[in-house]
């Protein structure tokens, strides 16, 4: 029994972030491609733990649960990227959405506290994100630092199997949480100083927060050429929090990702990678990426330098980039290099590097669990 | 046209053999979840990720045939809330460079499929989708169209619910009945080797099921009022969550089939969720398999009987 193609191709309407260097996705993209990150201590988000820990935050965003009972940061970070890509009442885009940790601010304030306020318990049993801001008929995904592609894959999934007229959002959103902050310090893969993704001196994540979504068309007339043409995914399931240090799913997901677009790894101009900073990450992606284009015949970047580890967002947002980086030719730099790069690799440092604009870009996430997902973008003529 | 796909179903707690219950629904003292999960930690994990090792375990001995490449997908829910309240509780008792690091990948929402993945080795995906009563009819879509595209050749569909100290603290305070403790876990395959009924579709779209006009429906309503369902299910008094779904598909295709071996009924059935904004069905065939005999067992499952979730 022969399986079915992936043979939609939405296009693309919209694209919305909120990140630590900008509020929408014009200002973080113009950010990236300067060279700007954000890195200040946890103490400085009002946490009631004393954690002096580097991480990238959005400054001003509201983390209190009072004037929204069921409504944590992590919520109106979603609400934040969902309010310029929704039409409003009468939009009938489905919603795909995705975070990690859920609402832990609720959790926080709850187990501190013990009040007696049921809409807060209630917080904590049905998880408000999809509920309040997906609605009924939204399609909600976990998958630690991959969930965002997780929802995504299921947007193009829904597309192929329906063929029908119909508009997609995905978002994904995760805010900064004690727990996680917490649980990487303890882990020993959270940076004391400053994040390098692919460095020899690197020594672990920068924890971000951000969200970001994108708008999906199908068929559509006038989005521009510019589409994700194929994704591939796989899971090492080899380890709770540590990647398999083969790199062979991670080659799978990327290789397939290609196959499924119908091109050749060679025709790939650049990758948007999940370069966390840690060095078990690191180390194994740098290899994947050596094997499949050797001696550095393929510009990489990584984004977390610059934003930090967004989490159940990242993944989504390393899309954002390669659309934006396949439309203008333009890869931004990863921010903390200094020259210490892991052997074969062509590390995009300092400056953009310019590629012919219109090329495919390929933008990779891994997470906890072992999950690894890779998309391919570009313009559909290809 | 559809692809026709195969089921599989093992549940995570006994059946009749084991006292009467429905198959999947039960208490194990934790020690022995623990156990049964083979996982590595797995007090760590906490009982949910335990409950989804230990069904992948029990389904895994009822598959024939091996795979390449599997794929897992389990339903949401407040699971990793447990673990987290202890992780948080210990920062606050003794210090946050005091919290135990195992823990950590249990605060995710995602615990419980990174364990059944692990169980398993699914290295097609393993992750968590839905968070509502709707979730598990999700899972079961994802994993159908996993197959389809060929992303998997077979995947792992947990339903799964259960309750713990934090959960029933929670559940409490918010005035909401407290999660049954179920597991059951379905193997959607392309390959036909010892399944027990064929998947033919799964919507969200109440039009498809005219595609299926000879098939006996099985309709479940979700109000305010709580759940209804024309058989008796055996979760009174409590909520099955995200696994509403397995419980409610589990319950039709054993009184499907004897309604089909008493030739009252055809081989297809259908059933489905609805709510005030929401729908979402599957169809099923029965097939060759004869596990639910053991399990229809000792059960009475009285028609059009309605019953309260709340």
């Amino acid at each position: 029994m022969r399986a079915k193609d992936l043979t939609v191709k939405p296009g693309i309407v919209g694209l919305s972030a909120v990140t630590s260097v900008g509020r929408d996705w014009p200002s973080t993209w113009h950010a990236l491609l300067e060279g700007k990150g954000a890195s200040l201590s946890f103490l400085q988000f009002g946490s009631e733990f004393s954690l002096d820990v580097p991480v990238s935050g959005v400054i001003g965003l509201d983390r209190s649960c009072t004037e929204h009972p069921t409504r944590g940061a992590t919520s109106r970070l979603a609400e934040m990227v969902l309010t310029p890509l929704s039409r409003g009442d009468n939009d009938s885009a489905r919603l795909y959405g995705a975070s990690n940790h859920s609402e832990s601010d609720i959790l926080l304030q709850l187990s501190r506290e013990l009040p007696d306020d049921s809409s807060l318990w209630r917080g904590l049993l049905v998880d408000p994100i999809p509920e309040q801001l997906l609605g009924s008929a939204g399609n909600w995904c976990s998958s630690a630092c991959t969930s965002s592609l997780h929802a995504l894959f299921a947007a193009l999934m829904d597309f192929s199997e329906t063929r029908t007229e119909r508009d997609a959002i995905v978002v994904g959103a995760d805010a900064l949480s004690a727990v996680g902050v917490m649980g990487f310090l303890r882990a020993k893969a959270s940076t004391h100083g400053e994040c390098r993704p692919f460095n020899l001196k690197h020594d672990g994540i920068l924890i971000g927060e951000g969200a970001a979504a994108i708008r999906l068309r199908y068929p559509c007339s006038d989005c521009g050429p510019i589409k994700i043409l194929g994704f591939g995914m796989s899971c090492d399931a080899f380890h709770p929090t540590d990647p398999d240090g083969a790199g062979i799913w991670l080659e799978k997901a990327i290789r397939d990702a290609v196959r499924r677009t119908g091109c050749d790894v060679t025709d790939i101009a650049a990758i948007i990678s999940h370069g966390t900073g840690t060095p078990k990450n690191d180390l194994v992606e740098g290899a994947v990426y050596e094997r499949i284009w050797p001696e550095g015949r393929i510009p990489i970047t990584s984004i977390k330098g610059a934003l930090g580890h967004t989490m159940g967002a990242s993944g989504l947002l390393n899309v954002l980039v390669a659309v934006e980086a396949s439309k203008t030719g333009l890869i931004p730099p990863t921010l903390g290099g200094d020259g210490y790069v892991i052997h074969g690799l062509d590390l995009v440092q300092g400056m953009p590097r310019q590629i012919k604009s219109s090329s495919l870009v390929l933008a990779v996430a891994s997470g906890f669990g072992g999950n690894n997902c890779a998309c391919v973008i570009g313009p559909d003529s290809l | 046209m559809t692809m026709k796909l195969h089921v599989t179903v093992a549940a995570g707690f006994g059946g009749a053999d084991d006292g009467g219950n429905f198959p999947g629904v039960g208490r194990l003292d934790n020690a022995t979840l623990e156990l049964n999960s083979h996982l590595r930690h797995a007090r760590y994990y906490g009982r949910a990720a335990c409950l989804v090792a230990a069904t992948v375990s029990r389904l895994q001995m009822g598959l024939r045939s091996p795979t390449d490449l599997t794929g897992l997908v389990c339903n949401g829910g407040p699971w990793n809330l447990c673990t987290s309240w202890s992780f948080l509780s210990r920062a606050r008792e003794a210090g946050p460079a005091y919290v135990n690091p195992l823990q950590f990948p249990a605060t995710l929402v995602s615990a419980t499929a990174t364990a059944g993945g692990l169980s398993v080795g699914a290295h097609a995906f393993s992750y968590v989708v839905g968070y509502d009563h709707f979730a598990f009819f999700e899972t079961l879509l994802r994993a159908a169209q996993a197959v389809r595209f060929d992303f998997a050749q077979r995947v792992l569909t947990i339903g799964v619910s259960t309750s713990d100290t934090a959960i029933e603290t929670a559940s409490e305070k918010a005035g909401i009945c407290e999660p049954l403790d179920v597991a059951l876990g379905f193997a959607i395959d392309r390959s036909s080797v010892g399944t027990h009924f064929d998947l033919l579709g799964v919507t969200n779209e109440e039009e498809f099921l005219l595609n299926y006009p000879a098939a006996v429906r099985y309709e479940a309503v979700w109000s305010k009022e709580g759940l209804t369902f024309p058989l008796s299910i055996p979760v009174s008094g409590h909520d099955a969550m995200g696994a509403t779904g397995a419980v409610l598909i589990l319950s039709a295709a054993m009184h499907h089939e004897r309604l089909a071996s008493s030739a009252r009924g055809g081989p297809e059935f259908a059933v489905s969720l609805r709510d005030d904004n929401r729908f979402m069905a599957a169809v099923f065939r029965l097939g060759n398999g004869s596990l639910f005999a053991h399990w229809i067992t000792g059960l009475a499952i009285p028609q059009r009987e309605r019953r309260s979730l709340r």
